[in-house]
């Protein structure tokens, strides 16, 4: 019997999971290694796990550090779908919504001179995903993150 | 390893410390690897990353390294990097504009002798 390899099934189905967890820091690891393994069986690349690695815990920082002004008390879910080729990353939460339309890239001299430790999350996950977008709906507000294996 | 998932390892070569990261520099992992780079510029603050074994590292990693750099140049010595065969680190400080603020060495045994030649 030949087996089919479990991420070329997942290129013709659909695949989804969801993950909650409490507004800390100490989930992070957690989560990064589910959404790693989940990456990785669908098929991305070491180079492309990292990155989706990446732009989920810049997502996760910003929602735990300005959404939820660092509570650990509150609740992120985590969505993970991947349908036709993409992954989808869904980071529900009910803090304060983010607005993209008002993030500046921050001036790399200007952080160093003003001893500045923070700055680049938005810009690396832009750099990384195919797409983000921010909304609310049914009163959670969303980071929405899009990548294509194809990318 | 340890259970955070960063591993940090220092040495003096030369009068110069090495501080070599293996593992992710993340949210989780970055508070640990602040401390230690703190209190090395007090130590001695002519210092080289060596970030080729890396997993990679996120906006919080990257601003410790900016939030400390002029605190060690302000006590006479430097913050450098030694990193190679690592694309995705590589690529993370490229997009984000380090090689303007920072000297990256892909040899170690050159950056540390650059503490020696441009008097920092």
């Amino acid at each position: 019997m030949i087996k089919t390899p479990v991420s070329k099934v997942l290129k013709q189905m659909a695949a989804d999971l969801s993950v909650k967890i409490h507004s800390d820091i100490d989930y992070i690891p957690y989560v990064l290694s589910i959404a790693n393994s989940f990456a990785k069986i669908s098929g991305f690349d070491d180079k492309s796990c990292k990155k989706i690695a990446v732009s989920i815990e810049e997502a996760l920082t910003n929602i735990i550090k300005y959404s939820y002004d660092n509570r650990k008390d509150k609740v992120i879910i985590i969505e993970f779908l991947f349908e036709n080729g993409v992954l989808t990353m869904k980071l529900k939460h009910k803090g304060v919504g983010f607005n993209l339309d008002e993030y500046k890239v921050k001036d790399i001299e200007q952080l160093k001179k003003e001893k500045k430790k923070g700055g680049f999350g938005i810009f690396l996950i832009r750099k990384f995903v195919d797409e983000l977008t921010v909304g609310e709906e049914r009163g959670w507000k969303y980071y929405l993150m899009k990548k294509s294996l194809k990318r | 390893m340890d259970k955070k998932g960063l591993n940090i390892h220092k040495e003096v070569v030369e009068e110069v410390t090495i501080i070599k990261l293996s593992g992710s520099l993340n949210a989780y992992t970055a508070p640990e690897f602040e401390t230690i780079l703190r209190d090395t510029i007090d130590e001695n603050p002519k210092i080289i990353l060596d970030l080729c074994n890396l997993d990679y590292i996120s906006s919080i990693g990257l601003g410790v390294i900016i939030g400390y750099v002029e605190d060690a140049r302000e006590k006479g010595g430097d913050i450098r990097i030694f990193l190679k065969n690592n694309s995705i680190v590589e690529e993370i400080f490229e997009i984000t504009g380090f090689p303007k603020i920072i000297k990256f060495f892909d040899d170690k045994n050159s950056g540390i002798q650059s503490f020696k030649t441009d008097g920092s």
